[in-house]
């Protein structure tokens, strides 16, 4: 390859800051405005000129160019070396040699064809005459064969319960006598579903016909979730006698990496390059993990195929980078415009390239161009272009949803998908412009922050419930759910934009809820300002339950109420309304939809487990409460107390309620680690608690979390506090809770690394907790990255200026760095908060002592002292104080006192930089050695 | 096939960057064993030796450093420096096996192999990141940090906050060198005038 160099002058240092900057500045102009902004910059400079334009041109073209890491480019790479043999054999399954051999008890006749995972032959048994042909894939060199094995083994009582006369069966699998893993499969002679639509001229309607029996074969696997991962044209082939037969499924999971469908080097090696790309999902295409809804995208491609006769993509060159970026950025034209496109195509069995034109495609399905454009216009287009969604959440939820909406077509019915709402297409402006926000976002943005839920009401059939779970839902626990768009109420009605999108969030809220299947936007966006009836539209999209409710303003203020109805009897079942105040639009992390979805989330979760003993409508209604309370707790003391209120009066209620005991100990190790409560007086009740709820529920990822927590900040008992938390994240690997625990656990062991990995996780399971953000500030501090401290803290004040421990980090970091003055304005932001309580009294200590304050730091020490006549003073607290203040003495002997009361800050003495100056003395190195945490 | 997986316990690469943060200089023997190791989990992962395993594309240089340093010996600059460290002997290895790979491809005059994937065949692969290489290496002479800033992120497979940590900046700088080199990088390959 050349290199194709554009200048082979190189500018001098200062030529090139020139160019680099006036890219940027133009970067960052809107692109109308570019051509006279660089006119401005450049005057007559004609070579600068040049620089920047064709940077700006090539920074146009090269958006996904890089951004794929090198190792995940070039692991083929790898692999050809390590198996040390020329490349150009890395298929090479030494095929001649095999012809007229035995694998397993079939004679191999011939080959059938050869792809990237290796080469199909044809075979029979050998021992049984009668016996049909099967097929049998010889897995080539360099994948492991006894992870293979192993996962074929795994799979196969899986792959056997596929039983449906449109999926090839999968009869056996092992490793040959040379080694090489192999798989035994119905033999299936048949034409690609796109050859054969267009050999047999069939009909627009004939293919949907067709592919809705594609469709369902697809269904009856994802019920046995059993996940395609290749579906394509060539995997989908069509018998002699009309019959889809769908080829390889589930193959591709076991020549993946690992049964666990983590995304992996070799899982995307495997992916990128040995799946066929042209069908491939936007996540597949990244490396991440798939499920149902990315085979939904590759049977959308071969709709858009079959329909169409073109692809929805065209790269502009076969580099892995290019095909990812076009997969994952580009908008794919409506297939009805598709069909006016010429273009040469390389596909089908001879790769021989084709030339397509409108008459050709309308020809083969035995139409005129006009009426093909037309036919696949509306519906069918839309149809296609929610399968092809880059957002699996916004896609289909189900093949069955799918195939539904293409009966409701074919039937002339209206259809669920709908074009992309405008809210969409404003959603992706943003992240392209993040710099200009359009005035509707900010609307948006203040219906969803800055809510508080007022008032709460809760009537919970119980029986009902279960009822309809039992009729509607036979696939399991899953509750089906459709949101429907919010009416206006106000005199000033809001936008209907902003009302979708604000259904919207919700829907994608309540779609990260593992026991909630819900209806895509597209599927209920059609119902917005009209006259329905909930019943009759939650059994039209075949839902149990519909969420519907109403916005209203009044000046400033927003009010929503929401409620849900049971569809089997009418029932409600959950309503609840929010207020939120306008004036607060920008800031704030809890938006209203993570709120419903919480709610919502503990009330299946109660809902589906009603045939155990189940609290009774009063200890939910408490319960509920607490938790509300417990999400809010961190910026007000009250808030701790009102939980623990709220769920003792929910056991009191139901004495075996063991979420409300699991949450109970989380409240109380809270109140404890914030110094609401003294150590003495929470971590013993939390251990209770969180021991009467494993006696009532041993599977709790919650107490086992709590347990961790007692077991780390009371106990000191390191390796039990490190087995609960495993314990808890084997329970629920996607528990917000549990992460951010540990992490913070890891932080204070030195662990750094995984407390980061741990720490990224609950940020991305629940970003609406602000808190997680907060204390990642402190890890930095623990790491002694003080810059990276008030960086943090700083970002997290300014989401959320009510962020009461982000002001305290941001305080200490920078007394460390001697900015008394910065230091000194935090703590006086975190008491404005309190109204003065001992920790940012304490932080604005920690600068006086350091600034030689003497004169302050002693009215600081005096005030702490005659607080903790009143109420608890972590003695530590004054530890550092006085560290800081150069009384060594003082320090050591409250750390003693500190030691004996069981304070908190002693799990943190490992690593907590405001103790750095003791670190040296031998009464440190004992304490560490008595508290097991030296090395 | 040769090397293969060697238990005896890694040298003191902890040690190694301690010396360093001290010394200012780079020991002499930490990148061949950082070569060496990386190396090893590549091959490893790929021939999926550990079926439990859950790392991303990215996370070669992360594991490498679980394994070879003692977290609870250094301190946050040692890191920054082994990264900085890693990312460039991952780029070492694949331009060594691309260029391998490109030569033998040379040699033999193979037939040419009519697969579904035929536009992801090796050397393409190969001959782009020997390409990209030869183009970073030419940024370099001009703005140091910015082919650093690939080479971290590319090749070492970071994140824009750490490579911000490695090199001592803000990740906004990061955020900006990245954008400017992947431009200029895209021009020099000549990418721009393609199709």
């Amino acid at each position: 390859m050349s290199n194709g160099k554009s200048s082979n002058v190189k500018p001098d240092n200062e030529k090139w800051n020139k160019i680099e900057e006036v890219f940027i500045l133009t970067l960052e102009r809107e692109p109308e405005t570019r051509d006279g902004f660089l006119d401005l910059q450049c005057g007559d400079d004609e070579s600068l000129r040049f620089e920047v334009q064709s940077l700006l041109e090539a920074h146009s073209h090269a958006n996904s160019f890089i951004e794929v890491p090198a190792v995940a480019f070039a692991s083929e790479l790898f692999l050809n070396e390590l198996n040390n043999q020329p490349a150009g054999e890395a298929t090479g399954t030494d095929a001649p040699s095999i012809i007229n051999q035995r694998i397993g008890n079939y004679q191999v006749e011939r080959e059938l064809g050869h792809g990237g995972m290796g080469v199909v032959y044809l075979a029979r048994r050998a021992d049984e005459q009668y016996e049909n042909s099967v097929a049998i894939k010889v897995v080539r060199r360099g994948m492991d064969t006894d992870d293979i094995v192993r996962r074929f083994r795994n799979e196969r009582q899986i792959l056997a319960g596929l039983n449906h006369p449109n999926i090839a069966r999968l009869y056996d699998g092992g490793a040959t006598a040379d080694g090489l893993p192999y798989i035994v499969m119905e033999y299936v002679e048949g034409t690609p579903v796109t050859d054969y639509c267009d050999r047999h001229r069939l009909t627009t309607t004939e293919r949907l016909q067709l592919f809705r029996t594609i469709i369902s074969a697809v269904g009856h696997a994802h019920q046995h979730s059993i996940v395609h991962r290749d579906l394509k044209p060539s995997n989908i082939l069509i018998t002699s006698d009309g019959t889809p037969k769908l080829l390889d499924f589930g193959i591709a999971k076991v020549l993946s990496t690992d049964a666990a469908d983590d995304a992996t080097i070799e899982h995307t090696r495997t992916e990128f390059r040995a799946l066929t790309p042209d069908y491939a999902s936007p996540e597949q295409v990244r490396g991440e993990s798939l499920t149902t809804t990315s085979d939904i995208y590759s049977l959308g491609v071969v709709l858009y195929e079959l329909l169409s006769g073109h692809r929805p993509y065209r790269a502009t060159s076969h580099a892995p980078h290019e095909l990812a970026r076009v997969i994952c950025e580009h908008e794919p034209v409506k297939p009805s415009t598709a069909v006016n496109h010429t273009e040469v195509l390389t596909r089908g069995e001879t790769k021989s390239p084709t030339t397509i034109t409108p008459e050709i495609v309308s020809h083969a399905r035995d139409t005129q161009p006009d009426k093909l454009r037309r036919n696949l216009s509306g519906d069918l287009d839309n149809i296609v272009l929610v399968c092809l969604r880059k957002e699996s959440a916004r896609r289909y939820p189900s093949v069955e949803a799918f195939g539904e909406d293409i009966r409701l077509h074919l039937a002339e019915l209206p259809i669920v998908a709908r074009k992309d709402a405008p809210v969409y297409r404003t959603g992706k402006f943003i992240k392209r412009h993040r710099a200009a926000i359009a005035a509707s976002v900010i609307v948006i943005a203040a219906l969803c922050s800055g809510i508080i839920a007022t008032n709460l009401y809760f009537n919970f059939n119980r029986n009902a419930a279960s009822s309809t779970a039992a009729t509607a839902t036979p696939s399991g626990n899953v509750r089906t759910i459709a949101v429907l768009p919010l009416k206006s109420l106000s005199d000033a009605p809001l936008d209907q934009e902003l009302r979708v999108g604000m259904t919207d969030s919700i829907v994608t809220k309540l779609s990260a809820v593992k026991q909630i299947a819900v209806r895509p936007t597209s599927s209920t966006v059609r119902y917005l300002d009209q006259n329905y009836d909930a019943l009759a539209v939650g059994r039209l999209l075949q839902v149990d339950s519909v969420l519907e409710g109403s916005v209203q303003r009044e000046a400033n203020r927003l009010k929503i109420n929401l409620q849900m109805v049971n569809i089997a009897d009418g029932k409600l079942i959950w309503a609840e309304s929010f207020t939120g105040d306008l004036s607060n639009v920008l800031r704030g992390q809890e938006s209203v939809a993570s709120r419903v979805a919480q709610m919502l989330a503990v009330n299946l979760d109660t809902m589906n487990n009603t045939t155990q003993s189940s609290p009774n409508l009063r200890a939910q209604e408490a319960f509920l409460k607490g938790n509300f309370a417990l999400t809010a707790s961190a910026r007000n003391i009250a808030d701790i107390f009102a939980a623990r209120d709220f769920f003792e009066r929910a056991i009191r209620f139901d004495p075996d309620f063991a979420q409300a005991y699991a949450n109970l100990a989380l409240t109380y190790t809270l109140a404890g680690s914030l110094n609401y409560l003294s150590p003495i007086e929470s971590y013993p009740k939390a251990e209770k608690y969180a021991r009467r709820a494993l006696e009532l529920d041993p599977d709790s990822a919650l107490a086992h979390t709590a347990l961790a927590e007692i077991e780390s900040d009371y106990n000191w008992n390191w390796g039990a506090s490190d087995a609960s938390y495993r314990r808890a994240l084997e329970l629920a690997p996607n528990s917000a809770v549990a992460h951010h625990s540990y992490s913070e656990f890891l932080a204070r062991m030195g662990r750094f690394d995984e407390s980061a990995y741990h720490s990224d996780l609950a940020h991305q399971l629940d970003p609406t907790r602000i808190n997680y953000e907060a204390v990642r500030a402190l890890h930095y501090m623990y790491e002694h990255r003080f810059d990276d401290t008030i960086r943090q803290s700083t970002m997290v004040a300014e989401k959320d200026p009510n962020a009461y421990l982000a002001y305290l980090y941001l305080s200490v970091a920078h007394a460390i760095k001697g900015n008394y003055k910065e230091g000194l304005k935090a703590g006086e932001q975190a008491a404005a908060i309190t109204g003065g309580a001992s920790p940012d009294l304490f932080v604005r200590g920690c600068n006086y002592a350091l600034a030689n304050d003497t004169a302050n730091t002693d009215a600081v020490i005096a005030k702490l002292q005659s607080m903790s006549r009143q109420q608890y003073v972590d003695p530590f607290l004054l530890v550092v104080i006085y560290t800081y203040r150069g009384d060594k003495d003082r320090a050591f002997q409250l750390m003693e006192k500190s030691y004996a009361e069981k304070s908190y800050w002693m799990s943190s003495i490992k690593v907590h930089p405001v103790v750095d100056s003791l670190r040296s003395d031998a009464r440190f190195t004992a304490m560490l050695q008595k508290m097991n945490l030296h090395n | 096939m040769g090397d293969d997986v060697n238990d005896s316990p890694p040298p003191d690469v902890t040690q190694m960057l301690i010396e360093w943060n001290d010394s200012g200089n780079a020991p002499a023997r930490l990148m061949p064993l950082v070569y060496d190791e990386l190396r090893r989990l590549a091959r490893s992962y790929l021939r999926r030796e550990r079926p439990d395993h859950t790392l991303q594309p990215t996370a070669l240089v992360h594991e490498a450093y679980l394994r070879l340093v003692d977290q609870s010996r250094i301190k946050w600059q040692n890191r920054a420096h082994f990264f900085g460290i890693a990312a460039q002997m991952m780029r070492r290895i694949l331009i060594d096996h691309a260029r391998a790979h490109a030569s033998e491809k040379r040699g033999g005059a193979r037939q040419r192999l009519s697969l579904d994937e035929a536009a992801f065949l090796p050397e393409e692969r190969a001959a782009d990141l020997i390409a990209l290489d030869d183009a970073l290496k030419q940024l370099a002479l001009t703005d140091k940090r910015k082919s650093q800033v690939v080479e971290l992120r590319f090749f070492g497979g970071l994140s824009v906050n750490e490579t911000a940590e490695v090199l001592g900046v803000h990740p906004a700088t990061v955020d900006r060198d990245w954008i400017v080199a992947k431009a200029w990088l895209y021009r020099e390959l000549g990418k721009g005038e393609a199709d």
